[in-house]
């Protein structure tokens, strides 16, 4: 859990890459994963907050073993701030999502009055790093 | 001009502030943001590229970007092939290649 501001962002990045290493993932899944990850906490640290005390952004991540020699890493961004719907002129969140969809292979996106939570769940990678 | 490190929501403003520096200083001579030490491109500073692209069009002053060859710098790559900007932007891969002759 860390504070919803700019200088968060590289830090949770160098976090997930330095847990997605330590779990032997693929470098090409780990930069996807890291971009999908930043890009949905840089939209809880630009929109979440806007006009409330800023709060947390809490990460969590999860590898699971599907079948015979695939893994899984599931993650998700999740503030407790107010979902805000995209607006027509937000290029720079239009991309943010562009980037997400095109990183991961599932992203479902679940924002209430109470906060917003993405989930994400990258490409299937097999147990050995490949 | 180059950048180097991660370019996200903290540090695009300096890409774009340099880039629009240069742009100005430009003249019509063709300015080139070397992008080979970037380590991470987010959704902000991929806004920052496609302003200065149309600040560029619009002087009428090429904008040259460079990026590693496409396997080196995916960080660099992928959110501009995502995005569609490898089609806006005029890139090149190398300095030597974007500098004038």
């Amino acid at each position: 859990m860390l504070p919803a501001q700019p200088a968060a962002l590289s830090l949770i990045r160098g976090r997930l890459r330095q847990w997605l290493i330590t779990h032997r993932w693929p470098d090409v899944e780990i930069e996807d994963l890291v971009l999908a990850v930043s890009e949905a906490a840089s939209n809880v640290v630009d929109h979440a907050y806007l006009h409330d005390t800023p709060g947390n952004i809490e990460i969590a991540g999860r590898v699971t073993a599907t079948s015979a020699g695939v893994r899984v890493a599931d993650l998700t961004v999740r503030d407790h701030g107010r979902w805000r719907p995209v607006p027509a002129h937000s290029e720079n969140r239009r991309r943010g999502i562009l980037l997400m969809k095109a990183a991961v292979a599932e992203l479902v996106i679940d924002g209430t009055e109470h906060g917003t939570c993405v989930r994400m769940r990258g490409r299937s990678v097999g147990d050995r790093g490949d | 001009m180059f950048a180097t490190g991660e370019v996200d929501v903290l540090t695009a403003g300096r890409l774009r502030a340099s880039v629009n520096k240069a742009l100005r200083e430009a003249e019509n001579r063709p300015v080139v943001v070397d992008l080979t030490a970037v380590t991470f491109l987010g959704s902000h500073g991929l806004a920052a590229l496609a302003d200065a692209a149309s600040t560029a069009q619009q002087r009428r002053d090429p904008l040259r970007v460079v990026v590693d060859v496409v396997d080196e710098t995916p960080a660099v790559i992928r959110p501009l092939q995502i995005t569609g900007l490898d089609g806006v932007l005029s890139l090149y891969y190398s300095v030597e290649e974007a500098l004038p002759q």
